[in-house]
């Protein structure tokens, strides 16, 4: 799948949010729209997150929001957007742009479409939500499921790459790759055009959902960029995996 | 019909519907430019759907063809709905074109048969798949030869607008 379908289905979920919230009423239909954008993206879609060309680095702002502590359990309905399912905060931390954010895990049972073929399968959905997006009026999110083509967090005990953007309307000002590593991974690594370079140390996730979880905060537009993992001889893990635009050029 | 309706449409029927369109255009950012506008002027709309009028689906397939009827007249994909909600068609990439390709490769005439209005759907598939005769499906069906060469020939020419023939 390619981010297309899923960058059109949160425009869409947008809009239908600001047409609801115009009469200051938010029926069930919000936490439907939202889980859908979620799971747009449960076949591995990179979703565009946030809207608006604020520039302001929300994170840096006194009084700014703060992400929830590794191990906290979100409620299902509660937290904004409502939770559909009970989460448990895995990661957190504060990107310069994007500002604080959190990666959450659930449950999903899975589902199928109308002539029954799997849409996702019954396991775990793994979610980033940029908790106060600059340039936005509500938070953003990105996320993905349980897979058939095994992209799932459920068929990530090794590598995962996912990515949102903030500030997305053109032109985006910071993207999101985000992910899960093995246990013995000691970095993750996204090289790009033979001199950029970023480097992050994964965090370890909650005794009760055990893992390895990072976000690498990088400009849009990279040439040819590659993520992987380094273990702790600096050998890399795995062939790496490309990046998407708008991570990469188009 | 709520947004979420709406929403739950665009998750079912999005990408064959992407294949449709870009089955009859040839063209994956024109086919781009109607799906997105197809979905908004459905969210638009959603209000005015009637059930009693036909399924969901029918209905999100008859506002793709008057876009595409549109398109026809005036040379170029209407954004009415997409600018009445701010709604920006995400740029396509290499892997999109690709992906549009390969939708429209998949699309086949007994998918889209799903898509027509009940009466057509079962007068096309009698005849044509279960190769019954025109008076006999008009005597099972309660109504006139006629009628039903009607919903056979209307249904098979909505059908090749969908895979890209001329009515």
């Amino acid at each position: 799948m390619t981010d297309f379908f899923g960058a059109l289905e949160l425009e869409l979920h947008e809009a239908a949010e600001r047409r609801l919230r115009r009469p200051v009423r938010l029926g069930p239909g919000l936490g439907a729209l939202a889980v859908l954008a979620l799971l747009a993206s449960a076949v591995g879609v990179a979703l565009a997150i946030g809207r608006g060309g604020g520039e302001g680095a929300t994170g840096q702002l006194t009084g700014a929001p703060k992400p929830d502590p590794v191990g906290t359990v979100i409620a299902k309905g509660e937290g904004e957007p409502p939770r559909r399912a009970r989460s448990l905060v895995v990661a957190s931390g504060r990107a310069p742009i994007s500002g604080p954010w959190q990666i959450e895990v659930s449950r999903t049972k899975g589902a199928r479409d109308t002539d029954g073929r799997v849409l996702w399968h019954k396991g775990y959905c793994g979610t980033l939500h940029i908790i106060d997006p600059p340039g936005s009026r509500h938070g953003g999110f990105s996320g993905f499921c349980g897979s058939p083509r095994n992209l799932g967090f459920r068929k990530t005990p090794g590598f995962s790459r996912h990515q949102g953007l903030t500030a997305s309307k053109p032109p985006p000002k910071e993207v999101l790759v985000w992910g899960r590593v093995p246990d013995r991974a000691e970095k993750v690594v996204i090289t790009a055009g033979g001199r950029t370079r970023y480097e992050v140390v994964p965090t370890d996730g909650p005794k009760t959902f055990p893992g390895r979880y990072y976000v690498v905060p990088v400009k849009p537009g990279l040439r040819k960029p590659r993520i992987n993992w380094l273990d702790a001889e600096g050998r890399p893990g795995s062939r790496g995996i490309r990046l998407l635009p708008p991570a990469s050029r188009r | 019909m709520s947004s979420a309706e709406i929403e739950e449409l665009y998750r079912l029927h999005a990408r064959r519907m992407a294949g449709y369109l870009m089955r009859v255009t040839r063209d994956a950012e024109l086919a781009a430019d109607l799906t997105a506008e197809t979905f908004a002027a459905a969210l638009v709309s959603r209000e005015r759907y009637r059930a009693e009028l036909g399924s969901p689906t029918t209905w999100l397939y008859g506002i793709a063809a008057n876009k595409l009827r549109d398109w026809r007249r005036r040379g170029y994909a209407e954004d009415r709905a997409r600018r009445r909600l701010g709604v920006e068609r995400p740029a396509l990439s290499a892997e999109d074109v690709a992906e549009f390709s390969r939708l429209a490769d998949e699309v086949t005439v007994v998918a889209l048969l799903d898509e027509l209005p009940e009466e057509q759907r079962s007068a096309v598939r009698a005849r044509l798949v279960d190769d019954r005769a025109y008076g006999e499906i008009a005597v099972a069906e309660g109504v006139s030869e006629a009628a039903v060469r009607q919903r056979v020939s209307r249904g098979l020419s909505s059908l090749r607008q969908r895979i890209g023939g001329e009515r």
